[in-house]
């Protein structure tokens, strides 16, 4: 959460897991790198390159995909989101190499323009053994390329919320787009099980993994509130809520949450304003309602970040009846101060 | 998330669900049938016959995965070469060139090494 713009907001949580990052892909190269030699003696440098990058940034991808369902599933991951970005952006710069010098090679000696040639020089497309996997992965590399421009919080502010993470969602057709890139590329030719093991039991976990996160998603939705009375709907009792802590209720399109805090009830939007997180996931720390995802805050009476913060959600109108919290479904403009119920 | 990107998530990844695996087995079963690597010893055979007064017929039998970024295949005559194909994966391969050609040659063009030259004048 920042008020002005910074290349990285580094901080030592963010610099230890980059340090991870870095390790890892240090170690994985120079195992694969001798396998490769140990078990092909014969291999060019230039083939070691492109196949280990092209392992590197399947694996690293298949991470990156099962963050997000795995903190949606459980919070223990959540750390793991918190520092996402800049896996993304390891995956594309290793995605990058392997492009590029798949380019040079395959395509850049001809007297034809390397990516024209890219698009020109197969084109099977009526054929699964001889498909042009290589302009799969060409598209896949512009969707993960525009995601790695527009990754900074800079996009996200002045693309907007639902722009930017419907632009970022186009990862999941990049993911579509590599797995095919794969199976009708390398795979025809690999005489070895061992990658087509692998990259089927990632394919299972992944889909698995966003299936299963999808769907409680989507349990969750059908749970609409119908109890209505002179227009507030009941949500639930104050003793369902924790303190500190909210109760995310389904009104009509969308989800609210009900939050408890020092003897009153508040209600905001459950959409945070940074990157669609969900606020009733999060907690109130130092008296604002905190994004479990990036640590945006809100004042619970108003939705309004505290200054010199300018985010703002909608807020709600709530009161207690015997014990029960109802709420109002018309939601006020964001950052609209509505004073919280008293618990007695 | 808001609830429109909930849902195209929701349906998305029930079509991943359907489609991925779907074509991994299509890949599997499509996959081109392959000779085993180890049948031959020799990685290239290359064999040549006339084909009428005027041409030659050179078979090229690549036995073994390639061992090189990239394969050209070439005819020469004099100081001339004369380009025949690119030579990307293992199985048979047909060039037929005028009788004026004097080599076959298939080279790394990346590295510029010569990988084999077979004299179609002492065929």
């Amino acid at each position: 959460m920042g008020a002005s713009y910074q290349p990285i907001s580094w901080n030592r949580q963010k610099q230890i897991y980059d340090g991870i990052i870095g390790g890892g892909i240090a170690l994985y190269l120079t195992v694969f790198i001798a396998v490769c030699i140990i078990f092909n003696p014969d291999v060019t440098s230039e083939t070691l390159l492109i196949r280990s990058t092209a392992t590197l940034a399947l694996l690293l991808l298949h991470v990156i995909l099962a963050i997000g369902p795995m903190a949606r599933l459980n919070k223990v991951f959540l750390p793991l989101l918190y520092n996402r970005r800049h896996l993304g952006l390891t995956m594309f710069t290793v995605s990058l190499i392997h492009g590029a010098f798949s380019i040079i090679q395959f395509h850049s000696l001809g007297n034809v323009n390397p990516i024209v040639s890219l698009f020109t020089s197969n084109t099977h497309f009526e054929s699964l053994t001889k498909f042009p996997f290589q302009a799969l992965g060409f598209f896949a590399l512009v969707i993960l390329f525009l995601m790695a421009i527009t990754s900074h919080d800079f996009w996200l502010h002045n693309l907007g919320p639902r722009i930017w993470k419907t632009l970022h969602m186009m990862v999941y057709i990049a993911y579509a787009l590599i797995i095919c890139h794969v199976l009708l590329g390398v795979m025809q030719y690999e005489t070895s099980t061992v990658l087509f093991v692998m990259l089927v039991v990632g394919m299972i976990t992944i889909i698995t993994l966003h299936w299963v996160a999808g769907a409680r998603e989507h349990r969750i939705d059908q749970n609409d509130i119908q109890v209505v009375q002179d227009q507030f709907v009941m949500a639930c009792s104050v003793a369902e809520i924790p303190e500190k802590r909210a109760k995310v209720v389904v009104l009509g399109n969308e989800r609210v949450a009900i939050f408890k805090y020092d003897g009153k009830i508040a209600a905001m939007s459950n959409v945070c304003k940074h990157q669609s997180g969900p606020l009733g996931e999060g907690k109130i720390i130092d008296g604002c309602v905190t994004c479990p995802w990036h640590g945006y805050q809100y004042l619970p009476h108003n939705g309004s970040s505290p200054p010199p913060f300018k985010e703002k959600v909608s807020t709600y109108d709530v009161k207690i009846l015997n014990d029960e919290v109802w709420i109002n479904p018309s939601p006020y403009p964001e950052g609209t101060e509505r004073p919280p119920a008293i618990i007695k | 998330m808001i609830r429109p990107l909930r849902t195209y998530h929701f349906y998305l990844w029930r079509s991943f669900a359907l489609a991925l695996p779907l074509i991994a087995v299509l890949a599997v079963l499509y996959r081109p049938v392959t000779t085993p690597a180890a049948a031959r010893s020799e990685d290239f055979l290359v064999d040549v016959t006339n084909s009428g007064d005027t041409l030659y017929t050179i078979k090229l039998t690549v036995a073994n995965p390639l061992k090189f970024p990239t394969c050209v295949a070439y005819s020469t005559s004099g100081n001339n070469k004369t380009l025949l194909g690119l030579v990307d994966h293992r199985g048979q391969y047909d060039f037929v060139v005028k009788r004026s050609q004097s080599d076959f040659i298939l080279t790394d063009v990346i590295h510029g090494n010569e990988i084999v030259r077979k004299s179609l004048l002492t065929k």
